[in-house]
Order: C-alpha cells, then sequence, then structure tokens
C-alpha cells in the first residue's frame, strides 16, 4: 500500500486578520478541462469547519465538477484538494467521515431500498444489524420507513431525491456534499429537505449547491461564487449580502415618480435602483440604518405608499447578477 | 495497488453477486447455461440412445448377456462423436483419450460447452461496472472504499456467481446423463464431470476478467455486452486464421479461447500449462482492468 508522502495543506483558515478557523475542505488550484473546455479554472478556497458552505454559479459553472473532484468521481487535471486534512486522492482513509448526495445517480433499480442502504453502511465500517437500524433510521429521519422494502424503482423522483439524502446521512459523517439538494423537488419536499439540512448540520461542515438562491442564503454561513469555471466571490453570507449599504424594498403598488424624487431627496440615501415595477433598492449613506429606515418609513407615510417588506443588505440574488454579469435561471422561491 | 480491503472486497461481491441475480442479467446467464447444456445433452445422447437401441436389438433373441459397457464402446465409437471430438480437439491421443478412456458422451457434451462457455459468460458478467457508470450508481459506493476494492469486488461476485452456475449447470448434466442413459460406471463419470467444472471455471476466469475490463470501460450495459461477444470471438478467429496462412502453429494460444480444451487432457503437464496460462490472462486482464478503472472519470 502506497502512502503519499505529500504533506497536508495547513488546517487553520484565518479569517479577518486575527480569527482562526478550522478547515474542513480545502481546494488548491483545481484545474478541469474537458478536450479543450476549461470547466475549473485555477480555483482555490477553503471552507470552515462546522460550518454550512453553499456553492452557487449559472448552469455550466462548475459546480458539480467540483464536487465530483471533491469526492474522487473526476480526476483534476492538476490541483490538489484536501477533506478534514486528507488528499482526496487517499479518500479511504475518511471511511465513514464524508458522504455525498450525488447529482443525479440513481440507486440500483430493481434492488430494495433498505438493502442497498444496508450495503452501504456494511461498507461504512457497520456490523450487519448496526446498518440495518442505522439504515431504518435513516429512512424514518427523511419519512420513508415504508418503502424500506420497496425497489427502487417503484420510488418518485422526490422519494429518490430523499433517500439519497438519507444515505449522506448514514453514520454521522463530518462533511457532506449535498449536490442540488432540493432540485426537481416540489415545495413540501424542499422545504422539509432544508428543515432536514438545518436540523443535521450542527457539528458538521455541509456543502451545498443549488440554483435556489434563496435557499442558500437562508441556509448558508459562507458562499462560493463560481462563474463559467472561475471564482468570482467567496465570503461570508453576512459580509456578501451586507457589502454595501442597502435596504431593500417590495411595495404593495408600483413606484410613483413622487416617491422616487422624495426617497433620493433623503440626506440618508445616495441611490435608488429600481429592480421591479413594485422593487427597488436604495443605497444609503453612513449615517445609520436606524435613521435612515425611520426616514424612509415616514417618506413612504407621507406618500400614502406601502410597503409589502422592508429587507436591510443586498440580496443574494442582486449580488448574485452583480458578479456574474448575466441572468439568474434559477429558482429563488421555492 | 493501495488500499485493497479484504472486507470490502467481500461485501462487494456478496452483493453483486445478490443484485445481478435480483437484476435479471444474473438469471439470464444462468438460464441460458442451463438451456444451452440441456440442449447439448440432449443432441449428443439422442444418437447415443439410437446407438444403445440398435446394439440392443441387434443382441436380441441371443443368449449373450447385455452389459452397459457394450454400449460404451459402441457410443464411443459412433461417428458422430469423432466428427465432433475431432472438430474440437487438435491432437489425436487428446481425442482418444476423451472418447475411450473417459465417459465420451459427457466428453462431447462438456467440449461443445466448453466452446460455448466463453460467449455465455458474456451475458453474466457484461454489466459489472458498465451500468452503474451510465447511472452515476457507483457514486454511493466511491466515498465508501477504493476503487480497486469495488473493481475486484464486483470481479469476485461475478466469479462466484459464475462457480455457482457452472456447479449447477455440471451437475443438472451428470444427472441427466445418468438418469437417461444409465450406461457409465457413476465414480468415474462424477470424477470426469468434477474435472469438467474444475475446466469450465477455469475458462470462464479470464473471460469475467476480460468482461470486468471492458464493462469499466464502456458507459453503456448493451455496448458492453457487444464489445465483449465481439472481443471473446474475433480475435481466435483471426489468430486461427493468421496461424493457418502463415503455417504458424498455435498462434491461437496468444487468446484466452485458444486453451479452452487444455484442461481436458492426460497429460498433467499440459492441465498445467494451460491452468497457469488461463490464471495468467486473468491476471493480466485484471491488472489492466484495475488501472484504467482508477484513471477514469466516474
Amino acid at each position: 500500500m502506497n502512502k503519499t508522502t505529500e504533506p497536508s495543506p495547513p488546517n487553520l483558515h484565518e479569517t479577518n486578520g486575527s480569527e482562526q478557523k478550522e478547515i474542513a475542505v480545502s481546494f488548491q488550484n483545481i484545474t478541469k478541462k474537458y478536450g479543450n473546455n476549461t470547466v475549473l479554472d485555477n480555483i482555490s478556497f477553503d471552507i470552515p469547519k462546522n460550518s454550512v458552505f453553499g456553492i452557487i454559479g449559472p448552469n455550466g459553472a462548475g459546480k458539480t465538477t467540483l464536487f465530483s473532484i471533491a469526492a474522487g468521481f473526476v480526476k483534476a487535471n492538476s490541483g490538489n484538494a484536501h477533506i478534514l486534512g486528507t488528499n482526496i486522492n487517499q479518500i479511504s482513509q475518511l471511511l465513514g467521515r464524508l458522504s455525498m448526495l450525488p447529482q443525479d445517480a440513481n440507486f440500483q433499480a430493481g434492488i430494495p431500498v433498505l438493502e442497498q442502504l444496508i450495503m452501504f453502511s456494511e461498507l461504512n465500517g457497520m456490523t450487519k444489524d448496526q446498518a440495518k437500524h442505522a439504515s431504518m433510521e435513516a429512512l424514518k429521519i427523511v419519512g420513508l420507513e415504508e418503502i424500506a422494502k420497496k425497489s427502487a424503482r417503484a420510488l418518485s423522483h422526490g422519494m429518490s431525491k430523499r433517500v439519497a439524502l438519507c444515505q449522506a446521512f448514514i453514520g454521522n459523517p463530518e462533511v457532506i456534499f449535498l449536490d442540488e439538494p432540493t432540485a426537481g423537488l416540489d415545495p413540501d419536499n424542499a422545504r422539509s429537505i432544508r428543515e432536514l439540512i438545518r436540523q443535521y448540520s450542527k457539528n458538521k461542515t455541509i456543502i451545498i449547491s443549488s440554483h435556489n438562491l434563496a435557499e442558500i442564503q437562508n441556509i448558508c454561513h459562507h458562499v462560493t461564487i463560481l462563474d463559467k469555471g472561475k471564482l468570482v466571490e467567496n465570503s461570508s453570507m453576512e459580509e456578501l449580502v451586507s457589502a454595501k449599504n442597502i435596504i431593500r424594498v417590495e411595495l404593495t403598488d408600483p413606484l410613483t415618480e413622487q416617491l422616487y424624487h422624495a426617497l433620493t431627496a433623503l440626506h440618508c440615501t445616495s441611490e435608488l435602483h429600481q429592480t421591479g415595477a413594485c422593487t427597488f433598492n436604495l443605497t444609503i449613506e453612513n449615517t445609520g440604518r436606524k435613521e435612515a429606515l425611520k426616514a424612509i418609513y415616514s417618506t413612504m407615510a407621507e406618500q400614502e405608499t406601502f410597503p409589502k417588506s422592508i429587507q436591510e443588505g443586498e440580496s443574494l440574488e442582486s449580488r448574485f447578477l452583480e458578479v456574474t454579469g448575466g441572468q439568474y435561471d434559477g429558482n429563488s422561491s421555492t | 495497488m493501495k488500499q485493497l480491503k479484504t472486507k470490502h472486497i467481500w461485501i462487494i461481491a456478496k452483493y453483486h453477486m445478490r443484485f445481478s441475480l435480483r437484476n435479471g442479467s444474473g438469471i439470464i446467464f444462468l438460464l441460458l447455461a442451463i438451456i444451452t447444456s440441456l440442449l447439448v445433452s440432449s443432441a449428443f445422447i439422442a444418437p447415443a440412445e439410437a446407438t444403445a437401441n440398435l446394439a440392443k436389438s441387434s443382441l436380441a433373441g441371443t443368449d449373450q448377456e447385455i452389459k452397459p459397457s457394450d454400449f460404451i464402446n459402441e457410443i464411443g465409437q459412433s461417428k458422430y462423436m469423432i466428427t465432433a471430438v475431432n472438430w474440437l480437439v487438435e491432437e489425436k491421443d487428446q481425442g482418444q483419450y476423451l472418447l475411450k478412456e473417459k465417459p465420451a458422451l459427457l466428453s462431447c457434451i462438456m467440449l461443445v460447452m466448453l466452446m460455448l462457455l466463453p460467449y455465455l459468460v458474456c451475458f453474466g458478467s457484461f454489466n459489472q461496472t458498465s451500468g452503474d457508470i451510465a447511472n452515476r450508481g457507483l457514486r454511493f459506493l466511491l466515498l465508501r472504499t477504493e476503487r480497486s476494492n469495488l473493481y475486484l469486488g464486483r470481479f469476485l461476485g461475478t466469479i462466484l456467481f459464475c462457480l455457482t452456475t457452472v456447479i449447477i449447470t455440471i451437475l443438472l448434466l451428470t444427472l441427466y446423463i445418468q438418469l437417461k442413459l444409465n450406461i457409465y460406471p457413476g465414480t468415474t463419470t462424477w470424477l470426469w464431470s468434477l474435472q469438467g467444472a474444475a475446466a469450465f471455471f477455469l475458462i470462464c476466469l479470464p473471460i469475467i476478467a476480460l468482461c470486468s475490463l471492458i464493462s469499466c470501460s464502456i458507459d453503456t450495459p448493451f455496448g458492453s455486452l457487444v464489445l465483449c461477444l465481439l472481443i471473446v470471438g474475433l480475435p481466435s478467429l483471426l489468430l486461427n486464421y493468421a496461424g493457418n496462412a502463415i503455417r504458424v502453429e498455435s498462434l491461437d494460444k496468444l487468446w484466452p479461447t485458444g486453451w479452452q480444451f487444455g484442461t481436458l487432457n492426460s497429460n498433467i503437464t499440459t492441465i498445467t500449462i494451460t491452468t497457469t496460462s488461463l490464471i495468467a490472462f486473468t491476471a493480466l486482464f485484471l491488472w489492466i482492468g484495475i488501472k484504467i478503472f482508477q484513471k477514469r472519470d466516474l
């Protein structure tokens, strides 16, 4: 048995100059090409331990390829990845500590779901009895214990996705990659999966790729934006969405010219950017958010206009559009 | 080879064996092997029965006692058996050994089965990984074990399933002969069957390894099956043709099917060389297959 002599990367991640966090996953100069097409171009970033980390990007940005490289499904042309300090070339050393919900992976069609989960658990190092118990427990968590003995062929898309998610949580792994966990699910199923992720994210590092920006904004602590194989943004969610002093307003009726002028005339606002008929972003001066909000509310009241919602900070969607310079083709509401 | 884990290989083999039976490919192979062996048996038994009946009728009305051994000689020297053996086996000594010293009927059936088995076994082993590569099902396993364990586990599972099929086939074959035409002494027949089972199993080994290699290189199960059947058969045909054209003997030995009948021989050296060659082919195909499987994107 060979052992790579390459040293592990430093297991610490520096934030804000002084605070240091442990690193769960580290990508270093990852490049992946398919023929002349560069899918990932020199990607480097770290994922802090015990965080919920979102990776977003338009179609073809390289999210799934990056996941595949992290899991060892696909080999990078150059660069390195370490998970919990272990080089991914020696992925078996992470046995039971790492799991994944792969995108579009199918279970063996004619085989009962439970039997497949038992096999996965046995490979995770459990005895047959432990494996059976853990698999049933995992099925219970995703509310599918009644389909345990059904073959994978008999499952709907939503059920398959939940079983796939359940296999990712078997054995209490430390790092979990979830590739589009709610893609193709109805809102009910999607919500229950989001709840599940929230519930099980304690003391775990969960990395989620998704088209659903609202989902990422709600669940994740950190986010990385990929575009055309390049890393265009990487920061904590808080830093990202409050990067500018922005207040997002949604009105019950369309924005009138009078209100527009009244709001832009305020001493605390510097810019109004209309994002829709009833929505706009206000850039505020450094006079304090409280004061600004007060002034905005009273101006709207004077104009007899009522806000449907007022949110501080930039939305992930607008930040996403800004850094990718393109159209958002995902779903931000389910 | 790094990170080989016997426990993982065994778990994967066990489940692969079970799953391939449930998914249908294993059942197809088992049924094909049984049906083919019974068809081949009946094709040989029918004329053998006729020969025995003829011998019986020729002795009818005489005081001569009818012994099973009389039929053994009659059947062993019948034209169709000699033709079949001479067609399949090049060495005359081996032909004589198979027809005279061993139960001729069983020898002929085993020879034909040895000729067909490499193709039949493709049906049981073409889908070791290709289907799961196509539907990305392997991704559920790749985080739980090394690729080499996965590859060897599936190979071992196929081998075990093949061994079970071979045992069932040979049992049915021998029972069929013994029940239908009880002319050979039991011990001799069962011992010869045992050697036949070993010969069947040995020829299956490199073919399964070759199918593993093809299966891990091709992303579609159907493509894998077609390629397996072509690659098992075509090289031996080409090598035979080339050998005859350039007058080089034994050129067909460059491919596993060239060693098909070497294990049913009286000469222990020939048996040893054949066994070694088949195992060497198996090891070579396995080695190449693992290298491909470890490097490819899954």
